[in-house]
């Protein structure tokens, strides 16, 4: 098992004694190879569910553990270590660095990585070839379709070789083409032993995950 | 891939920002290197002005000390030491003093070391009728000038005066007032008998309108004999020095105190008015000196106190600038300091990113600032500009600061916004839309 989250609950105030249960006792786990979804409307809490499972926002109550780790019981620096070692992120915005060029953006993981940097570039570079992104190794993000931004992103989620993926609505700005493309390159990444787990609000994605899950107002249904 | 790769390509992304931040940096280590450079070259500047006025002043000083010592010689002696017991009232009817002192007397001043006298000329003097030419007159005995050891600069290697006020008379010879001279038609190389004893007239002085017209000068010995005074005179005639004439109570305690029987007649007031007139002179000199200090301490520290203000602001401005342009980055790369920290990016490896861009614009706005202020600054002062001149103004001194106070108000204004993003959730700024 790669990740085994438990009881996890997260809520948020919007305003005065108005609180809002972004999470509501959500528990999940993910074996290695196995793509899970959880889908659900915009605001029923896929997005927190991903931040917290991903060491990135502390739940109220909860636990998650990444590899038998707890990770809200280790020190922060500990945690991003473990992040940067351990997941990978994709994003429908995809983030990527707007002044570095494609094979820069791949890389920057590296820079928190004990790893020699030689070895990070024959993998970004066979990333870059993996995802048809030779031709655009040199580009900035400005410069490249959207589809080929998402691949970016993934490859450079991909660089640290994670054990599991988050992807949070990695194809809501893509092409079905280009939709297609991202998951199968997520697909493979499951059936090479990684864990996924992939928020949507895209129905369709669900039918590729091994599990899937429905979310409403912060809980599993 | 490192840090610094990362920050080399976000600046040459975002140059606009940097160039104007290095500029504000610009200015404000100019303005604080040219000031400091300005001030510097002022205050040198002053100090070279205030050498030269005192050392014109000194000049001055000296050459009005000089002129007053030619004065004084060329007005002769103005002081007579005699006997205690000699009545002026006596001495002024009879023109000459009627009480004796011993020749030795003047020795004792002349080894004494005193300082407040020059020139001592011991002399016998008596109004005598000279039978031989049936006329009353002034014979006078003199030796020469005694040397004053103390003075050693008046003399010569065998301690004889420069320039002594009376010249000796040489044996077998005599010196006259012009009145004589022509009353009784004598020439130089005529010779005269005065009671019984042969003289060649040597010099005849020019009419000065005094007693010293119907004198007769002798030598010392020739003249005791004459007048029956052997071993001893009837007054030194000495010169004060100039050094001492603000001190004339001092001159008569130091003579009695060597001579006890002595008083000091000091007969020449146009001279002690003089003297004020030249310490006054100096004292107007020291006060518009001393003045000129003040005023020229007053304009410095205006000086100052404005290009603090000028430099203030510069910093202040620029500090303001780059807050700023560091806060508006910060909230600019939100997702990107939000996947970075996602990625697993420390909080210190985000801060080193907004530090170190802060950080090069500091070195790089302080090297530049550093070469336009000391540009500007020699540009605008008056620097000397030998080596020794140049060193003087510019030194490590001036340059380190300037070197060192772009990066410190770089680093100081983007700290808090570098830490504003370090600090970030990263949660947070990734569920932004």
């Amino acid at each position: 098992m790669v990740l085994q989250v438990s009881g996890l609950k997260k809520s948020y105030r919007t305003g005065k004694d108005k609180e809002v249960k972004a999470v509501n006792d959500v528990s999940l786990e993910i074996n290695k190879g196995e793509l899970v979804s959880v889908n659900g409307p915009s605001g029923c809490g896929k997005t927190t569910l991903l931040l917290i499972s991903g060491g990135l926002l502390y739940p109220d109550s909860g636990e998650v553990y990444l590899n038998g780790i707890n990770l809200y019981a280790i020190s922060p620096e500990k945690r991003d270590k473990e992040r940067s070692k351990s997941i990978g992120f994709v994003f429908q915005q995809f983030y990527l660095v707007p002044y570095l060029n494609v094979l820069e953006n791949i890389l920057i993981p590296s820079i928190v990585s004990d790893s020699f940097s030689d070895l990070y570039e024959i993998r970004a570079k066979e990333l870059i070839s993996q995802f048809n992104l030779t031709g655009r190794i040199h580009h900035k993000p400005g410069e490249l379709s959207t589809g080929e931004r998402q691949r970016v992103a993934l490859a450079r989620a991909l660089i640290n070789k994670p054990e599991i993926l988050f992807a949070d609505e990695p194809t809501g700005n893509l092409d079905d083409e280009n939709a297609e493309i991202v998951l199968k390159y997520i697909s493979d990444f499951a059936e090479n032993g990684g864990g996924v787990l992939l928020v949507t609000h895209d129905k369709r994605i669900s039918s590729q995950a091994h599990r899937s899950f429905k979310m409403k107002d912060g809980r599993f249904i | 891939m490192d840090i610094w790769k990362i920050i080399k390509r976000e600046i040459s992304y975002k140059k606009y920002g940097f160039i104007t931040g290095i500029l504000s940096l610009i200015i404000a280590t100019a303005g604080f290197i040219g000031a400091i450079i300005l001030l510097r070259s002022d205050e040198i500047a002053t100090e070279q002005m205030f050498i030269q006025k005192e050392k014109e002043l000194k000049e001055e000083m000296l050459k009005l000390e000089d002129d007053y010592r030619l004065i004084m010689r060329k007005m002769g002696y103005n002081v007579l030491i005699i006997h205690k017991d000699q009545s002026l009232a006596e001495l002024e009817q009879k023109g000459y003093p009627t009480t004796y002192l011993n020749f030795d007397d003047v020795w004792k001043i002349a080894e004494s070391g005193i300082k407040t006298l020059n020139h001592l000329l011991p002399v016998l003097q008596e109004k005598v009728y000279w039978e031989e030419r049936k006329i009353e007159i002034f014979l006078t005995g003199i030796q020469g000038q005694v040397p004053v050891y103390s003075k050693p600069g008046h003399l010569t290697q065998d301690h004889e005066y420069r320039s002594p006020i009376m010249e000796r008379v040489p044996e077998g010879k005599a010196d006259m007032g012009e009145e004589i001279a022509i009353l009784l038609n004598l020439r130089p190389g005529d010779k005269i008998k005065i009671k019984g004893e042969l003289f060649e007239v040597n010099r005849i002085y020019p009419r000065k309108g005094t007693k010293d017209d119907l004198n007769i000068w002798i030598p010392m010995d020739k003249a005791q004999k004459i007048l029956n005074r052997k071993g001893e005179i009837n007054g030194i005639l000495a010169l004060e020095c100039v050094c001492a004439t603000e001190m004339l109570g001092q001159l008569k305690e130091e003579v009695k105190a060597i001579l006890p029987h002595t008083q000091v007649f000091e007969f020449s007031s146009l001279i002690a008015a003089r003297a004020d007139v030249r310490k006054r002179a100096a004292e107007l000199h020291k006060k518009i000196m001393s003045d000129e200090v003040a005023h020229q301490l007053k304009l410095r520290n205006e000086k100052e106190k404005l290009a603090s203000i000028l430099v203030i602001i510069l910093i202040a401005g620029a500090s303001v600038w780059i807050f700023f342009l560091v806060m508006n980055n910060v909230r600019e790369r939100r997702h990107e300091t939000g996947i970075l920290r996602a990625i697993g990016f420390k909080r210190y490896q985000v801060l080193k990113i907004f530090l170190g861009k802060t950080l090069l614009m500091g070195i790089i706005g302080g090297i530049l600032g550093s070469i336009t202020g000391l540009w500007l600054g020699v540009l605008w002062s008056d620097i000397d500009m030998t080596i020794s001149g140049f060193q003087k103004v510019i030194n490590l001194s001036v340059i380190l600061p300037g070197l060192l106070l772009s990066p410190v108000i770089a680093l100081a204004a983007g700290l808090i916004p570098s830490v504003m993003a370090a600090n970030n959730d990263p949660a947070t700024m990734l569920n932004e839309q």
